[in-house]
């Protein structure tokens, strides 16, 4: 009989609730997972949206509770049989983001999982717009057949489907689903231009063509600010829950909001209190479900009462640590989670081997009663044991290093939104390098990704990501405005390197001549800065989520921060230099520089490789003029031969930035 | 013994009256002799109801090969007073109990030997090797760890203590460094983790400690029925009357969660707070803070 290798209690942190859990013990949490269930059929049975909170130790099952939940809804729907209506729209947020960005990330997460296939290839999007159809009478027998027919005829033309129009109507009675938005979901509903439909759920920037060939038309609307319109999409697409189908959000790692957790940070969670209470008046049959670590209870405490006893509206659920049965069980189910293994057990009587309650009882010596996560790093041990195999555990130091790196060159979604990066990384970023500069709470508008002061002076960090054309001259009015307003502050305006203003956007780049001119700094960002800016706040917020720990024990997010003050890479440095005022004005040539590189930028994401002398003739500059711009861009435009030659697009380690 | 008595036959109750008349354990057939010649007890009857009430552990008896000894069960307890008392002023050796000196000298070997397992069982005197020589030895207090220890302690630190001047010379360590590192690889050596030195608890323990933890919870989050955690710096503040030292409160909220009726819940990122707050949580000594508590529901 072979040993079985393969250690059952390795890789016991579940960071998202979509995984398909390892094994399920019943008995552990069985009370908070019934008061969920119980939750989901109170949405059901009463026409308004409510709350639940979840509170637990870091590692002691709070994701897998989620997944858990999701799961026996996926459950139920099959038990329909085929063709069943899934019993609940399940989304997942974790709010790895900035405060002033909350909006727009549920807004992202709501359509990336709405979006996200079944095992059939039918989305939550197709399922939940079906079944309001037969719902209101509009589509019989069924459903899906139906919708396989429709999208055949209807995939490669732009035609409408009535009923969907009708439902539309129906709904609009009671939510504010624009007509943008109804096309966009009657694409996305008929398998129509999937990628650009959902690019623009996402509030992406999209061209002139683009729009135009998804039949929609572009959003200028200089009154509404970023988190206002994600807010109204996100409440237009929650109205789509029905009471036989609502939508269950869960909010994890609420605790990652306060990455300034250090300054008794309260605004925050605030914010987060608030986006429930909107929520919970907006949508009719949602189950909005927060899930926070023990330690930051007290904090969400903070958070207004009104908002507070909506988040906990159907009751806080704590989970326990492990008793020794309950650790028994969960063991013997992982355990008979590997099929080898179970078959191996069957000739034994102890359901424990190859472990036993002997060996067990050390972790219950010790007093306390552990979380599973303590239990399965102390049995993944007891197994190497068993194993003769002796795993050495890698120094903290090393093991950050790794954490780090991974996060760098794997960004979430495989693309790295510069200005979340900055709203949520900034502030950390300051206070672990010492700087005399912070983030400052005041609310101006949400335009503002950060307002960071530093006794003296105050400095406004704006994103100009919008599209060129009429959306960025008026964000760059709203500038202007904002100027006026507050002329104590200064302004630095950060433009992702990968979107150039063309030169044919001839009114951008006039408007934007005009504030720098007023002494707004121009930036664009390093790629290699914001990617390393992101994995340092994807780390810290998985050290304050308690995900990062060593041998089932959580790193404090102190030892990740010591840690990082110790390592901050030249990279960081040269971004916050790049973003907080220098003594003395930017010499005025350098306006000339931007636009050329920006020009040189344009072409090469248009051609991809391209001779200097064919650049220089197109931009009507001498080759030494590129050739010295070309150096200067060494992030983004790669060059062959010396002196260059030829200049090539270049595409940073990774995923990170997708064009 | 009244109560046993009055519930006892005639003939059991005279051969009790009778068996008390000695001070000292008798054989049967010496007892059988003296019984009186108008005995309401027949002779055949007289071993069947001594045996039943050896069986109801009012009377004692030795059995060796063909001698059979009685003697009152109340007798025996007089000899084991007797005997604590003796034991209170110093250990002795179980041999030196059998001479006509010792207060249970009198009592058969099996009798001596059941009745000091019996003692030993009840914890009213101990049996532990002998500090200096071999064997065990009897004793009514406790031993004292110290005793046993001096003497090994003084020899370590002998061979020690050379080597820490080595080490002072040649200018490597100060004796105090030397002896923190000794100390803390001493700890660190132990088959069990040392925290701190425990000390009596002070405040109430037990059934009375744990209903007032319970009512503590439930006056501060009538939720707290259901399973709602509490917060233990709320709780301690609500307590303190009862337990006024933290240590007091510490410990018996460690011991009952031990019990599994409660749970108690740690705060990872402990360095994040202020010494403050970290007094205020409950701590196990080990570096584990606990910030909240809920009933097991």
């Amino acid at each position: 009989m072979s040993i079985v290798k393969r250690n059952p209690f390795r890789g016991s942190v579940m960071s998202d609730p979509w995984e398909a859990p390892q094994s399920n013990v019943a008995i552990v949490h069985q009370k908070a997972f019934e008061s969920c269930c119980k939750a989901v059929e109170a949405v059901r049975s009463s026409s308004h949206s409510t709350g639940v909170l979840i509170h637990g130790d870091a590692g002691s099952g709070k994701t897998h509770l989620l997944a858990r939940l999701r799961a026996h809804n996926a459950r139920e729907a099959e038990a329909d049989g085929p063709g069943g209506l899934q019993e609940a729209i399940f989304i997942s947020v974790r709010l790895h983001t900035s405060p002033r960005m909350l909006w727009r990330h549920l807004r992202s997460c709501l359509v990336n999982d709405l979006l996200r296939p079944g095992s059939n290839g039918e989305t939550q999007l197709d399922r939940i717009l079906l079944h309001s159809l037969r719902s209101h009478g509009l589509v019989k027998g069924d459903g899906q057949h139906w919708l396989a027919d429709k999208r055949q005829q209807l995939r490669h033309n732009q035609g409408s489907v009535p009923e969907l129009d009708d439902l539309f109507v129906r709904l609009t009675a009671r939510s504010s689903l624009s007509l943008n938005l109804q096309i966009i979901l009657t694409h996305l509903f008929l398998g129509r231009h999937r990628g650009s439909a959902s690019a623009w759920l996402r509030a992406e920037n999209l061209s002139d063509q683009v729009l135009e060939r998804l039949g929609v038309t572009a959003d200028y609307d200089e009154d509404d600010e970023p988190e206002v319109r994600a807010r109204q999409t996100v409440t237009a697409l929650s109205s789509l829950a029905a009471p036989a189908l609502p939508i269950i959000f869960c909010f994890d790692h609420i605790e990652a909001l306060a990455l300034e957790f250090d300054s008794n940070d309260k605004d925050s969670l605030r914010a987060f209190g608030r986006m429930i209470s909107t929520l919970q008046a907006s949508a009719a049959h949602t189950l909005l479900i927060s899930s926070i670590q023990t330690s930051f209870l007290d904090t969400l405490k903070s958070v207004c009462q009104a908002d507070y006893d909506r988040i906990r509206e159907q009751g806080i659920l704590t989970l326990n640590p492990l008793t020794q049965n309950e650790a028994e069980q969960l063991v013997i189910g992982r355990l008979n989670a590997v099929p080898e293994l179970r078959k191996q057990k069957s000739a034994y009587a102890d359901p424990l081997w190859p472990l036993s309650r002997e060996k067990l009882e050390f972790i219950y010596s010790r007093g306390i009663r552990p979380t599973p996560r303590q239990l399965f790093a102390h049995c993944a041990e007891l197994y190497d044991e068993y194993l003769n195999e002796r795993l050495v555990v890698p120094p903290i130091e090393d093991l950050l290093s790794l954490a780090m790196e991974e996060r760098r060159i794997e960004p979430v979604d495989g693309e790295c939104k510069v200005e979340e990066v900055l709203a949520h990384g900034l502030a950390p970023l300051l206070r672990i390098m010492g700087s005399e500069w912070t983030e400052s709470k005041q609310q101006v508008t949400d335009d503002i990704l950060a307002l960071l002061e530093n006794g003296q002076r105050r400095v406004a960090i704006i994103s100009c990501d919008n599209r060129p054309g009429p959306g960025l001259v008026s964000k760059f009015r709203r500038i202007e405005q904002l100027e006026r307003s507050y002329p104590s502050i200064e302004f630095a305006l950060v433009r992702d390197p990968r979107l150039p203003i063309p030169s044919t956007a001839k009114g951008s780049r006039e408007r934007r001549q005009l504030l720098i001119n007023k002494g707004m700094k121009w930036i664009e960002p390093n790629y290699e800065g914001i990617a390393t800016l992101d994995a340092l706040r994807r780390l810290l917020s998985d050290a304050l989520s308690g995900d990062l720990n060593i041998q089932g024990e959580t790193i404090c997010v102190s030892t990740v921060e010591k840690w990082l003050a110790e390592q901050l890479s030249p990279e960081l440095s040269d971004l916050v230099d790049k973003l907080l005022p220098a003594d003395s004005p930017p010499p005025i040539d350098d306006l000339d520089l931007l636009l050329l590189n920006e020009s040189i930028t344009g072409l090469l994401q248009l051609h991809r490789l391209i001779s200097v002398v064919d650049v220089a003739a197109r931009l009507e500059r001498s080759k030494s003029e590129i050739i010295e711009s070309v150096g200067r861009l060494v992030d983004r435009v790669g060059v062959l031969g010396d002196p260059p030659v030829v200049l090539f697009h270049l595409v940073s380690e990774g995923q990170l930035f997708h064009s | 013994m009244e109560n046993t008595l009055l519930s006892l036959s005639e003939e059991a109750a005279f051969l009790l009256r009778a068996l008390g008349q000695f001070n000292v354990p008798v054989s049967a057939s010496k007892f059988e002799k003296c019984l009186p010649k108008l005995s309401p007890v027949k002779r055949s009857e007289i071993r069947p109801i001594l045996d039943s009430l050896v069986e109801q552990d009012l009377v004692k008896i030795d059995r060796q090969s063909n001698k059979v000894t009685y003697w009152l069960a109340e007798l025996e307890d007089r000899l084991a007073e007797q005997l604590i008392t003796l034991l209170h002023d110093g250990p002795l050796a179980p041999s030196g109990l059998e001479g006509k000196n010792s207060p249970i000298g009198s009592l058969p070997p099996g009798g001596r030997k059941s009745l000091l397992k019996r003692l030993i069982k009840e914890r009213k005197i101990f049996e532990f090797p002998a500090v200096k020589g071999t064997g065990n030895r009897l004793s009514a207090t406790p031993p004292e760890i110290q005793d046993y220890l001096q003497v090994m302690i003084e020899m370590f630190f002998a061979k020690l203590r050379p080597l820490s001047v080595a080490f002072e010379e040649a200018g490597v360590y100060s004796k105090d460094d030397f002896y923190l590192q000794v100390h803390q690889m001493w700890i660190e050596s132990l088959p069990v983790k040392i925290s701190t030195i425990p000390e009596p608890v002070k405040g109430p323990t037990g059934e009375v400690a744990e209903k007032l933890i319970l009512e503590g919870m439930m006056q501060l989050d009538s939720a707290a029925i259901n399973g709602a955690m509490v917060s233990l710096t709320r709780l301690r503040d609500r307590l303190r009357a009862h337990f006024p030292g933290k240590v007091d409160f510490d410990r018996v909220i460690l011991k009952f969660a031990e019990q599994e009726r409660i749970s108690i819940h740690r705060h990872v990122h402990v360095s994040i707070l202020s010494q403050a707050e970290r007094d205020d949580l409950v701590t196990d000594g080990r570096d584990n803070y606990f910030i909240g508590i809920s009933l097991r529901v």
